[in-house]
């Protein structure tokens, strides 16, 4: 047989012409003129057979396509070949052929070329039915999946959407600029056409203000322009849709039509990270791939949406990456960034919302499968038919589509199935008889099955989907046969949580008549079996419940079903709620773990919600006046000192924040009143920013103290120094408390002086000196320590002007 | 320390105002040196956790005052970590496994077993064993309690258990066996007013015997609430007057609106209304069992007697059945679906035989 290799090929192509050339020579008698002539065919016949390439050659080249859609590169004429033809030509003004040689060479090379075309698809794909007038014999059709074997193998033969076929092999063919280094100039004058058309298209529809979708030559989704690598913008395309509606097949065909050598990735691959890697790049790397023998790749990954979502993000980074990055990065790590992607990517799956595929989704090129008509597979199922010498009729074939969906896969099959068994001819009987075909285990969105729950079929719909022959209507039980199908829907779709959500947040706003609230009563009782099955479920692994899942949803059909359409949104607000609650849970841990553990070993989350914190922000925000600290009453003193007292073993500050209007504000810090206050009361409560500012700033003050107190009767234990600190480790009386605040403020600067010339007069005389004792007993809870602290001020104005460290801790 | 119901906190026996005779027990069981396991439960804010405190202090003496906080890290079977947070002194920890969720068994084992295993090197000076406090006993879930039972029994040389919690009744009986249950009932009204005036009189302001009262049926028998209530009093209005205005947790008014409106009418869109408010609470982290007391004490206000048991019987079932489910918002409305037409049909029934009797 024909080998399959290019070389291979060549090589038959040259033994037909040398028998083509023998023949001229028994017509020519001149006996050195046909030496002549046999030597220089010869060297014709490997020009004219070099000709013709399967791989891109390096000269200038012509696309031929052949009709079994395979790529030839015709190499163009040379100037060389100038001489050649010289001679031809004086040969033909004998006219002893009638036809040309160079045309009878042509020709020839042409039909072997076709036929030799021909045995390689045969060779590839064994049987080749379409064009052998013979009809295949019973046996056969065991051989071979028809699916496989009626798969259209060229462009014109796709069933799918005319534009969807177009746009991929437009955006195919944007990859050519690249690819096959086609000049720039002929995508610039694509692209001024597609500007063109897309801007006659605007004016027409602002001239005339009628929708033109069908006019459309390209779908708005393709941009028409290439980066710097001379790649389109989007550099993959993802192709969704259910699955049979010929998706792979379309990308096969389409990247073969372009020329393009497909390699497949599906998920019966391993897809970890790294085998992703290494493939991807073994398909796209372009050093690689341009070599002689082969075609240039088109990586096809299938199914993409099982993939692990690491790899998914793999190929988005690698898809994103530009080559300018490559160059920066590739000094440090060559390996992993000199990849940039040079081949064209097409992505197959099912469903486009699977959460891994939502990085892809931006970049991609999205060809959204709708169902294939009905009627043009019908009819394309009953071609084949023919062919196959199968008695059927147009209404069984579309039967046979309502039933399967579309999806030309499974109505194949059943084809197959049915003939192999019984007699050549399909009946609408058998198409019917559920035996044989069951019915799809069709997945519809939530959105469908909620409406078909909760709303009253039209007639026609109701039609289509209970067609069928169930021996339930058969018996006059309309209803049942209805309420199974409906179980069957619900428990396709698996998610019942959502489902339920979404009834769940809906029920109430249908129209039903109910005013002795019967029915809400009995569909929460309803829900409520769920829940708690649903937790059992979850908790013990007890799925044994699960199948009794679905029949909530029977539930409320029988109770809320109507008339009326029916407006359902996603349910959010459980997820709403759910946010909600974890940043408010979230804002209490916080608040609980920096609460000083004396105080919080009493506390727990409840009881800082329910007790705590209502009253606490309360206290937290007392009746001030607006005036200077210094102006305050004993009252207002006090609420002071109790409020930063609270903020500080709480832990609680406030931060700043700019809200939407510009403003600034001062905002507790955890959000605890976010999360006490409800909405609505929000408003009565709350201080002024200057109040709060004020606050702030004490509360700082106050910190420092603290941490300086904390920080010293650490030290007092080592090596007691300061005498005049040390005494107030911590405010022991309220009483004691305010007599301090006053004066906080206007000492401040006498204060720094006084403590100056103590620190440094007592700092190394009085560290070990006897008055240590009486001193301590004085300092633990007798309020006789303020005496001790102006004790020291009669030393003021003695200066030994000696260099001192002097600590934060005796300015405050 | 400057809430009230911190800075007044007893640290001692001796400090403490109220169920003094329970108190002289447990200092004489505790002045012999030894105890068993207690088990301390008792309403929120009746005192469980300062009688634990006064407890340590009778035995470790001031030691265990300097507290400090300490996170465990947890390892699952299933490689899962689990963090819990401790607080403790060198004498004894406090720790709440419900923190950790469902592994709490796992924090309930190795917690007892890494303190009961060190044992206290000097023996003479101290006692000879740490006392571990076990926090919300009742959240514990039923693996966790089945884990404690048999530890309580083997480490009982090394370490005391002091259990406290609200309700023995989630607590399995195996445990109550095992230990020392010591009840905590809430204070009286006038056990409160005493406190309060305690407390007024430290801080030097008049306290009205009339606010006083009204604070005291106001917090629901929790000292905790009242003495944090009349601290908002005094940060509102200095001279304590007798008609003052007392400050409710907003939630309460909340909550309590939230029932009104089911009560005033019975309508599916009531029941709409009222859902938005209880996502509200929830988000809010109110538990739920909390809303659903709140939801049944302010619907049976305005209930005769005969309705009031079948209510509260309804209540009962489907706070039960929360427990079993998940998904809270579920199970209020069922339960607000449940009153609205038991309810109606109350009424009718009712104006109907109203009406045959006019007949």
């Amino acid at each position: 047989m024909f080998e399959t290799t290019p070389n291979g090929s060549s090589i038959q192509i040259i033994d037909c012409k040398k028998r083509l050339f023998d023949e001229d020579d028994s017509i020519d008698k001149e006996k050195d003129n046909v030496e002549n002539q046999q030597r220089s065919s010869i060297k014709k016949q490997k020009i004219i057979a070099s000709r013709y390439h399967r791989q891109i050659p390096n000269q200038p080249f012509v696309v031929l396509t052949s009709h079994q859609n395979e790529r030839y590169y015709l190499l163009e004429r040379e100037e060389d070949d100038d001489r050649f033809k010289l001679s031809l030509n004086g040969r033909n003004k004998r006219s002893l052929l009638k036809v040309s040689v160079d045309d009878m060479i042509e020709k020839n090379v042409r039909q072997e070329l076709d036929e030799l075309t021909k045995s390689i698809d045969k060779s590839t794909a064994d049987a080749e039915n379409d064009d052998d007038s013979t009809l295949p014999i019973v046996d056969q059709y065991t051989d071979e999946l028809w699916v496989e074997k009626f798969a259209p193998r060229a462009f014109c033969d796709l069933l799918s959407d005319i534009g969807i076929n177009r746009t991929l092999l437009e955006w195919l063919n944007l990859w050519q600029y690249l690819v096959y280094k086609k000049e720039l100039s002929h995508f610039r004058t694509i692209q001024a056409r597609h500007e063109q058309i897309a801007s006659n298209e605007a004016h027409k529809n602002k001239t005339h203000s009628i929708a033109t979708v069908n006019k459309k030559v390209y779908p708005s989704d393709i941009q028409f322009e290439l980066d710097a690598c001379k790649r389109p913008l989007q550099k993959v395309a993802l192709l969704c849709g259910s699955p049979g509606a010929g998706k792979t097949t379309l990308a096969h065909v389409v990247a073969r039509h372009a020329g393009y050598n497909v390699i497949e990735m599906n998920a019966s691959d391993d897809r970890s990270v790294e085998l992703f890697r290494t493939r991807l790049e073994t398909a796209t790397q372009m050093r690689e791939v341009l070599s002689k023998d082969y075609k240039p790749n088109c990586l096809l990954i299938d199914e993409i949406d099982g993939a692990p979502a690491p790899s998914i993000q793999l190929l988005v980074d690698l898809i994103s990456r530009m080559p300018a990055d490559s160059q920066q990065t590739s000094s440090k790590t060559k390996k992993n960034n000199s990849f940039v992607l040079l081949r064209p990517v097409i992505c197959i799956c099912n469903d486009l919302y699977v959460p891994a595929l939502k990085p892809l989704r931006q970049i991609a090129l999205i060809l959204n499968f709708p169902r294939i008509e009905p009627s043009a597979l019908a009819k394309r199922l009953l071609t084949i038919s023919e062919q196959l010498n199968i008695q059927t009729d147009i209404i069984t074939m579309n039967s046979l589509c309502a039933k399967a969906t579309c999806d030309i896969r499974s109505c194949l099959h059943f084809m197959q199935f049915v003939v192999t068994h019984r007699n050549r001819a399909i009946t609408k009987k058998m198409i019917e008889s559920t035996a044989v075909l069951g019915v799809k285990d069709a997945q519809k969105s939530l959105f469908e099955i909620w409406t078909e729950i909760l709303q009253v079929p039209q007639s026609k719909k109701a039609q289509l989907t209970l067609q069928l022959d169930d021996p339930l209507k058969r018996a006059g039980k309309v209803a049942l046969a209805r309420r199974l199908e409906l179980i069957d829907l619900v428990s396709s779709i698996g998610s019942y949580d959502r489902l339920y959500d979404g009834l769940f947040e809906h029920y109430l706003t249908l129209h039903f008549h109910d005013p002795k609230l019967t029915s809400i009563n009995y569909a929460n009782q309803w829900l409520l079996f769920y829940d708690v099955m649903n937790k059992e479920m979850y908790t013990q692994q007890n799925y044994s419940f699960w199948r009794y899942a679905p029949y909530v949803a029977l539930v409320f059909n029988l109770l809320f079903v109507t008339h009326r359409p029916i407006q359902m949104r996603y349910p959010q607000k459980q997820l709403d709620v759910q946010n909600k609650l974890r940043t408010n849970t979230a804002a209490i841990e916080t608040m609980l773990n920096d609460i000083v553990p004396n105080i919080r070993q009493y506390l727990n989350k409840d009881i800082l919600v329910l007790d705590i914190l209502p009253h606490m922000l309360e206290i937290l925000q007392p009746r001030l006046r607006q005036t200077n600290i210094a102006l305050f009453t004993n009252k207002e003193l006090r609420d002071i000192q109790t409020l930063i007292d609270v903020m500080v073993t709480f832990s609680l500050s406030y931060i700043q924040q700019r809200t939407a209007t510009g403003e600034n504000v001062l905002v507790l810090e955890p959000p605890i009143d976010v999360v006490a206050y409800f909405s609505g009361s929000n408003d009565k409560h709350g201080l002024s920013f200057g109040t709060r500012q004020m606050i702030f700033k004490e509360l700082l003050k106050e910190r420092v103290k603290r941490n300086i107190r904390l920080k010293s009767d650490k030290q007092e234990m080592f090596v007691p120094v300061n005498r005049q600190v040390t005494p107030t480790p911590k405010p022991k009386h309220p009483s004691e408390l305010i007599k301090l605040q006053p004066k906080a403020i206007p000492q401040n600067e006498i204060i720094v002086a006084r403590d100056f010339f103590a620190k440094f007069k007592l700092g190394p005389k009085n560290s070990q000196t006897t008055p240590k004792l009486p001193d301590q007993i004085d300092s633990t809870n007798k309020p006789i320590e303020r005496k001790a602290l102006i004790s020291f001020a009669y030393n003021e104005g003695f200066s030994d002007a000696v260099r001192c460290r002097i600590k934060i801790q005796d300015l405050l | 320390m400057s809430l009230w119901c911190d800075k007044y906190q007893p640290k001692t026996f001796n400090e403490l105002d109220y169920r003094l005779e329970q108190a002289a027990l447990l200092q004489a069981v505790v002045a012999d040196g030894d105890f068993p396991h207690f088990l301390i439960y008792g309403p929120s804010g009746s005192g469980k956790k300062t009688r634990i405190k006064c407890l340590l202090h009778a035995l470790y003496g001031d030691g265990a005052q300097s507290l400090r906080i300490e996170n465990h890290v947890y390892e699952t079977p299933s490689r899962k970590k689990v963090e819990i947070t401790t607080i403790g002194s060198n004498y004894h920890v406090q720790v709440n496994p419900s923190d950790a969720g469902i592994y709490d068994r796992i924090v309930i084992q190795e917690l007892i077993k890494t303190i009961a295993q060190t044992k206290q090197i000097n023996i003479n000076e101290q006692r000879s064993f740490k006392v571990i406090v076990i926090i919300e006993v009742d959240k514990l879930t039923r693996d966790a309690q089945h884990a404690l039972r048999r530890t309580m029994e083997k480490y009982v040389s090394s370490c005391r258990i002091i259990l406290c919690c609200n309700s023995t009744s989630r607590v399995i009986p195996a445990i109550r066996s095992r230990c020392l249950a010591i009840r905590l009932a809430a204070p009286t009204i006038d056990e409160i007013n005493g406190v309060l005036q305690k407390v007024t009189n430290f801080e030097g302001i008049q306290l009205p015997i009339d606010l006083a009262n009204r604070i005291s049926e106001k917090s629901q028998r929790n000292l905790r609430r009242a003495l944090l209530m009349l601290q908002t009093c005094a940060t509102q209005k200095l001279p304590l007057t007798k008609d003052q205005q007392i400050t409710e947790p907003d939630w309460e008014v909340y909550l309590r609106d939230t029932a009104r409106m089911v009560g005033e009418e019975q309508t599916p869109q009531r029941i709409l209304q009222a859902r938005e408010r209880l996502y509200e609470l929830v988000a809010h982290c109110i538990p739920a069992e909390i809303i659903f007391k709140g939801l049944l004490e302010e619907l049976l206000t305005n209930c005769d007697n005969v309705l009031k048991v079948k209510i509260t019987h309804i209540a009962a079932e489907y706070e039960h059945r929360l427990r079993q489910g998940s998904k809270e918002v579920f199970h209020f409305e069922a339960f607000i679906a449940k009153f609205m037409c038991v309810y109606k049909e109350h009424m009718l029934t009712e104006t109907t035989g109203i009406d045959e009797e006019f007949e």
